[in-house]
């Protein structure tokens, strides 16, 4: 594998002008690749922490290519993105470590625009129920055990509220949790204001989450691969959370990159893109993050290291999950999703 | 100074001068806040779906809040707890702002100070550390399990409205008390010995004399807690758990679901609210007359 842009690309490193104006999710950055990149380009990097797919979609419209050159974008919202002229797409299969990339995500065709790609794949995740074991000691199999009364005021979830009322529409059968009809949406509406007592809050940021789950306020939360080891961390190795694969499915997102449509730094931006895949980037932010990425050569490394059970254990060495999970996506309908959920919760 | 030096120093007329005086404000106030209120004013009569905007006036988006006993509950329950957040915060900032006004001048100063001391820090930092002192496991909690009077954590300190109206006490009580304090400090107070020379008790001298003198203060104060309460977003959402939704959280929703122009009318819906309220307790205070009308 190369190491450094300059030498993947001496000619174009040489002219880069930036700063690079990267507006994506914390989790696809490792700070010390901004120093990196840096000595090697002489490029700087602006980050900025991506909110939500809706949001960051209304931010890019106004904004644009002179304030954002890179936005990072989960799963089939990256598809309405590029509907919506704000990305555009690249040649992903010239990058020199293109072959790195999982066989699963060159199949995607859900991310292409005949040769070329709309966005850099960079992780993906099943999202599980993860609980505490120490409380719930039968483990469950089916989602049915949330509404469980014993769960009172023990539940935490993402504060994402067409992923609630999607995760519902899982939990009643509905054919298309991200398309429902409306009387699925009105099962799943039901189902959550069924389930509002077990649930002590939805909370915007994930370190609440496991922290609450650390600090044992909640038994159980939603969470991705990595929950359980870091729920651990939180309570200091006390608590051993167990997930589940309900049954009925399961939601997982894969998320990426893309290049913002008229970039003012668009060369920097995809010399960004290559440095980023270098192996040493990606073993480091499986670490941080505790969930699979798009990438080969990591795992291999992990696997050097000894670390091959913990790169199963968080589904690493599994990519075919990928196809099974319900992926998150734009309902097209979300104003309902969203009028589902504040009713639920409010009623 | 000589007449003519008078004469030759630049002076600028009277209007120029005002003119310089208001343009730094007039131009902050149109930027950050005339020219936002304006496009949304236009949002909110647009037909827009997502980000198409048609040029079709329409009112569905204000009746999408009215006709909608959901979001009416909301934006009713929010008036209340911001009606709860500002009669608390009067309560306890009255007799503080008087406390402080019959201190020592020093003592007084390192007084304001310490009211003021919690600005130094961060807005977040604050609700956090409410977080902390009501949480499951925090440090109310843990005096009460430490003194025995309770055998498991209590949970209802934490995550409803009760814990959005304490922690929003803490956070508005100083902006209520230095308003109260500023109308307390300019009070004659002979005027209350005048009014128990003439047998009127301890009590009636508060009714009668104090507290109408100082409605301007009390006023003021309801507007730097009750406006803002109506705009709470982070405090409801750290603390106020899965039922303490308000109307700005709904506002936030509705833009987040792209429903621009309905997140615009609510906007809208709730300025009207906060204006009219405002208007009546101007009217029923009878504040023209403090303030010669």
């Amino acid at each position: 594998m190369t190491s450094g842009l300059s030498a993947m690309r001496p000619a174009a490193a040489a002219q880069l002008e930036g700063p690079l104006n990267l507006f994506t999710w914390g989790g696809h950055i490792e700070k010390t690749e901004f120093d990196d990149f840096f000595k090697e380009t002489g490029v700087r990097v602006n980050f900025s922490g991506a909110a939500g797919n809706a949001e960051d979609l209304a931010k890019i419209k106004l904004g644009g290519g002179s304030q954002y050159d890179i936005v990072g974008v989960d799963a089939l919202w990256v598809p309405k993105f590029y509907e919506e002229g704000v990305i555009e797409a690249f040649d992903l299969e010239k990058f020199s470590q293109y072959s790195d990339v999982a066989d699963q995500f060159k199949k995607m065709a859900v991310w292409k625009v005949g040769n070329l790609w709309m966005a850099q794949p960079w992780a993906w995740s099943p999202l599980v129920p993860w609980y505490n074991a120490a409380h719930i000691k039968t483990p469950p199999t089916s989602l049915k055990f949330l509404w469980d009364p014993a769960l009172k005021g023990r539940i935490v979830l993402n504060d994402q509220k067409e992923d609630t009322i999607a995760w519902m529409g899982v939990a009643t059968g509905a054919k298309k949790p991200y398309d429902m009809t409306k009387e699925e949406l009105a099962a799943a509406k039901d189902a959550l204001k069924r389930l509002v007592p077990n649930i002590l809050k939805f909370s915007p940021q994930d370190d609440e989450m496991i922290t609450l789950m650390g600090n044992e306020s909640v038994w159980v939360t939603i969470f991705n691969a990595g929950g359980g080891l870091r729920i651990k961390e939180a309570s200091g190795g006390k608590i051993e959370a167990a997930s589940v694969l309900p049954s009925e499915g399961y939601i997982g997102y894969f998320d990426g990159d893309c290049i913002v449509k008229g970039a003012a730094h668009r060369d920097a931006a995809l010399a960004w893109m290559q440095h980023r895949m270098q192996t040493k980037y990606v073993a480091q932010n499986f670490e941080r993050m505790r969930r699979p990425l798009a990438y080969k050569s990591p795992l291999d490394a992990l696997k050097q290291e000894g670390k091959a059970s913990l790169a199963h254990d968080l589904f690493y060495d599994q990519p075919e999950i990928i196809s099974k999970m319900v992926i998150i996506g734009p309902p097209p309908n979300v104003g309902d999703y969203i009028d589902a959920f504040n009713e639920a919760v409010s009623t | 100074m000589s007449q003519t030096s008078r004469i030759e120093s630049p002076v600028l007329p009277l209007w120029n001068r005002a003119f310089l005086v208001f343009l730094p404000i007039t131009v902050l106030d149109t930027v950050l806040f005339l020219a936002p209120m304006v496009v949304m004013g236009i949002a909110s009569v647009l037909v827009i779906r997502e980000f198409h905007v048609s040029l079709e006036l329409t009112d569905r988006n204000y009746l999408f809040l009215l006709a909608s006993p959901i979001y009416l509950r909301i934006l009713g329950r929010t008036i209340l707890v911001a009606l709860a957040v500002t009669a608390v915060c009067l309560i306890l900032a009255y007799p503080l702002a008087y406390l402080l006004t019959t201190l020592p001048r020093r003592l007084r100063g390192i007084m304001l100070v310490s009211i003021l001391l919690p600005f130094w820090t961060s807005y977040l930092l604050r609700v956090y550390a409410w977080i902390t002192i009501l949480g499951e496991h925090g440090l109310i909690n843990s005096g009460l399990l430490n003194l025995g009077i309770v055998d498991e954590p209590v949970r209802f300190l934490l995550y409803n409205n009760y814990a959005i109206v304490i922690v929003s006490v803490y956070l508005y009580l100083p902006y209520a008390a230095l308003a109260l304090y500023t109308a307390l400090e300019r009070l004659d107070t002979s005027l209350f010995s005048a009014a128990m020379d003439l047998g009127a008790r301890p009590f009636a001298v508060f009714r009668h004399v104090m507290l109408p003198l100082t409605l301007p203060g009390i006023f003021a104060s309801f507007i730097f807690v009750f406006i803002p309460m109506m705009g709470e977003y982070v405090t409801p959402t750290l603390v106020g758990g899965v039922q303490g939704q308000m109307i700005v959280n709904i506002v936030v929703s509705q833009f987040r679901a792209l429903r621009f122009g309905v997140g615009s009318a609510m906007v809208f819906v709730i300025c009207a609210i906060i204006l009219a309220l405002i208007l009546m307790l101007r009217k029923a205070a009878k504040l023209e007359r403090l303030y010669g009308g």
